[in-house]
C-alpha cells in the first residue's frame, strides 16, 4: 500500500533536505511561483531589509523601479540620507500589512489624508514617514506637497510595475486614536509629542495583519490586473518593544506572525508569492553566521546569500534568465555654449 | 582741503560671455556708477581650464594668460583680492541652465519641485561643481566683494531643442517651468551663494521664455546662422546689469 510520503523529493525530509547538505549546500528553498525577468519592472517597499533586495536586484541589471528618483545633483549618499533610492518611492520605510494599506489608500484616495504634522524646533515632520528629512520641512505646507509628490510616485509604481517586493517588518504599531492614522514610528521619538490620550499601542495579531495584507494585495492587483507580489519577512530584530515582554519575545511573536500571515496571503493569492529571505537568515541551521555581533544588523554575506537563493530557484524553476538591456544614457552637449565663443569675446575687445 | 574720493576699483571677470557686456558698455547701453573704475578679466570657455587659484590669486596660463592679458587693460595675468574692492563673475561657466532643466523637468514629472532642504543642498552641489565658482568663493573668503552674473539660459527659437541630445529632449517637462518654480530655483542658488559669501545675482524675470530659455530678442548677432544659443545681445548684458548695478552700489556704499 502506498502513502503521500513515499514519493517525495529530497527537500521533504529534514536528512536528505536540511541535515546532509548542511547549511552552504541547501537548494530548493523556494519554488517560485511566477518568474520574475530582469525585464520586468520591479518596485521594493517595506522594512530596511527590503532596501538590500532592491539593490541587489539592480546591481544584477534587473529592472529596479525608482518613480521617485533623487532629484538633480543629489547623488549618491546625499540622496539615500535624503530618502531617495532607498524605495521606489519615498515613503521610508513602511513596516506594517496596515501601513502599507494606508498608504495605496491614501495614493488611490481611499481615505482622508491626515494634516496632522509633527514639529520639532521650527522644522516640521511627516508622522507618516518622520525620518525622511533629517532636518524637518520649512513649513507645514512643504511636508504635504512632499507627500503629495510621494502618493503620485506610488501610484506610478503600482500602475507601472510588473513586480512588488513587499517586506514585512514589524506588528507593534501606534495609531492616532481619533483618526486611526497609523505613525511610522511612535510620537516623540524623532519629532512630535507622546500624548497618552491620543497615542495608541497595536501590536497586530495574524487575523489583523492578514486581513491588511490581503486588502492591500487586493488593492494593488485592483490597480495593475498584471501586477505579482513578492512578499519577504525583514529577518531584522525589533530594536525595541512596547509590549512589556522581553525583545527578544517580542521580536519572536511579531516575526512568527509576520511569516504567518504572509504565508497564507500567498497560499490564497495566485498573484502573491513568498520568498523565504527570512528562513535563509534566521534559521539555527545558519547559526546566526549572518548576523553583525549585535544579533541585530544583517551582515552583507546574509544578503549575497538571500540573493542567490533568490537567483538559484528563479533558474531552476524558469531557467537562465538573459542579461537586461544597458539603459542608453542621454549625453547632452555641454559645449554649445561655447560655439564661436573666441570671436565673441575677442571681437569685443578688439575694438 | 578734502581728499579725492579713491575711484571703487571693479574687475569683472567672464567667459566669452563678457563680449557682450563690454559691447554694451561701449556703446552706451549700460555704464557702471560714478567712481568706480571697470577692468575686464578673463578667458574664452574652453581656455577657462587653464585659469586657477594659487598663490592668493586667480592666476591664468598658456593660451587663457594670452587672452586675459589683451583684454585687461593693465594686461594683468592675476587677479588678487587686494586688487580690487568688487569681483563680478560674468557668465564664468555656471551654467544655470544645467540646473534649472533638470529641476523643472523633474518639477514637471512629479508634480512639484522637492523640499527646500533638499534643494538647498542640490545647489550647493551644482555650484561646486564649477571651478570658476570654487575660486570666486576662496576670493570672497579673503574679503573680496563677490557678485556672480551666471551663465544665461539659452536663446530661444535658434535651434530646435526637441531634437536628440538637445536641451528639451532631455528635459522635456522644462518648458513647462513656471515663473513660480523658476523663483525657487533662483531664491535656492541665492541663498546658497550667500551662505558662501557671494552674491548670485539673477537672469531677469523678463529676458525668460518658454519655461527656461532666454528670449529670441536678446539673440546675439548671427546667432541663427551659426547655431549659436549660448551668447546673448549687448541689450541682453545690459538688462541683467541694470539688476547688478544697484546691488553693486548698495554694497560698495556699506562697505
Amino acid at each position: 500500500m502506498t502513502h503521500p510520503y513515499e514519493n517525495l523529493g529530497p527537500e521533504a525530509y529534514w536528512k536528505s533536505g536540511v541535515a546532509e547538505p548542511g547549511a552552504h549546500g541547501l537548494s530548493g528553498l523556494w519554488t517560485p511561483k511566477f518568474e520574475i525577468k530582469p525585464k520586468h519592472k520591479i518596485v521594493t517597499a517595506g522594512s530596511c531589509f527590503a532596501q538590500h533586495i532592491g539593490r541587489a536586484l539592480a546591481e544584477r541589471g534587473y529592472n529596479w523601479l525608482d518613480c521617485e528618483p533623487a532629484p538633480p545633483f543629489l547623488l549618491g549618499q546625499k540622496g539615500r540620507d535624503a530618502g531617495y533610492g532607498v524605495f521606489s518611492f519615498r515613503t521610508g520605510n513602511i513596516y506594517t500589512p496596515a501601513m502599507l494599506l494606508q498608504w495605496l489608500e491614501l495614493a488611490y484616495g481611499l481615505r482622508e489624508n491626515p494634516t496632522e504634522v509633527w514639529e520639532k524646533e521650527c522644522r516640521f515632520f511627516d508622522p507618516l514617514r518622520p525620518a525622511i528629512e533629517p532636518n524637518g520641512f520649512e513649513s507645514e505646507a512643504e511636508v504635504m506637497t512632499s507627500r503629495d509628490i510621494t502618493l503620485g510616485a506610488l501610484r506610478r509604481a503600482v500602475e507601472e510595475a510588473d513586480v512588488f517586493v513587499f517586506t514585512l517588518g514589524l506588528t507593534e504599531k501606534w495609531q492616532n486614536v481619533e483618526t486611526g492614522v497609523e505613525y511610522a514610528i511612535c510620537p516623540g521619538t524623532v519629532a512630535g509629542q507622546f500624548d497618552k490620550t491620543r497615542h495608541r499601542f497595536v501590536n497586530a495579531n495574524t487575523r489583523m495583519t492578514q486581513s491588511c495584507l490581503s486588502d492591500a494585495m487586493r488593492l494593488l492587483r485592483r490597480k495593475n490586473p498584471k501586477l505579482k507580489v513578492l512578499l519577504t519577512v525583514s529577518p531584522v530584530p525589533l530594536t525595541a518593544t512596547a509590549s512589556g515582554k522581553h525583545v527578544l519575545t517580542a521580536t519572536q511573536y511579531s516575526k512568527s506572525v509576520l511569516r504567518a500571515a504572509a504565508g497564507m496571503t500567498a497560499d490564497d493569492m495566485k498573484h502573491v508569492d513568498y520568498f523565504p529571505s527570512y528562513e535563509i537568515i534566521t534559521h539555527p541551521i545558519f547559526r546566526g553566521m549572518f548576523f553583525a555581533p549585535n544579533m541585530r544588523s544583517v551582515e552583507p554575506e546574509g544578503v549575497a546569500t538571500v540573493m542567490k537563493h533568490f537567483f538559484a530557484d528563479q533558474t531552476r524553476v524558469f531557467g537562465g534568465a538573459k542579461a537586461a538591456p544597458t539603459l542608453q544614457k542621454v549625453v547632452i552637449p555641454t559645449g554649445e555654449a561655447d560655439v564661436k565663443c573666441e570671436e565673441e569675446l575677442l571681437n569685443a575687445f578688439a575694438a | 582741503m578734502p581728499l579725492p574720493h579713491k575711484p571703487h576699483r571693479l574687475c569683472i571677470i567672464g567667459d566669452s560671455q563678457l563680449g557682450s557686456l563690454q559691447t554694451a558698455m561701449q556703446t552706451g547701453l549700460t555704464a557702471a556708477p560714478d567712481g568706480v573704475s571697470v577692468e575686464f578679466w578673463g578667458a574664452t570657455g574652453p581656455d577657462f581650464r587653464q585659469i586657477h587659484w594659487g598663490d592668493g590669486a586667480i592666476r591664468a596660463s598658456g593660451a587663457a594668460k594670452v587672452t586675459a592679458q589683451k583684454i585687461n587693460a593693465a594686461g594683468r595675468d592675476h587677479i588678487a583680492p587686494e586688487d580690487f574692492d568688487t569681483v563680478i563673475f560674468f557668465g564664468a561657466r555656471l551654467r544655470v541652465a544645467e540646473f534649472f532643466g533638470p529641476y523643472l523637468d523633474w518639477a514637471h514629472t512629479h508634480g512639484n519641485l522637492p523640499s527646500k532642504a533638499v534643494l538647498y543642498t542640490s545647489a550647493k552641489e551644482f555650484v561646486w561643481e564649477t571651478r570658476a565658482y570654487r575660486m570666486a568663493h576662496t576670493l570672497a573668503q579673503s574679503g573680496c566683494d563677490v557678485i556672480y552674473v551666471p551663465g544665461p539660459f539659452y536663446t530661444a527659437d535658434i535651434l530646435d531643442q526637441t531634437v536628440k541630445n538637445r536641451f528639451f529632449h532631455a528635459y522635456p517637462g522644462a518648458r513647462f517651468g513656471t515663473a513660480a518654480q523658476r523663483d525657487v530655483l533662483w531664491s535656492t542658488l541665492e541663498a546658497v551663494s550667500a551662505d558662501l559669501n557671494i552674491s548670485l545675482i539673477r537672469q531677469p524675470e523678463d529676458t525668460v521664455t518658454q519655461g527656461v530659455l532666454t528670449d529670441a530678442s536678446f539673440a546675439c548677432e548671427h546667432a541663427v546662422e551659426n547655431g549659436d544659443v549660448g551668447h546673448k545681445s549687448a541689450a541682453f548684458a545690459a538688462r541683467w546689469m541694470q539688476e547688478v548695478w544697484p546691488h553693486f552700489q548698495q554694497k560698495a556704499k556699506a562697505a
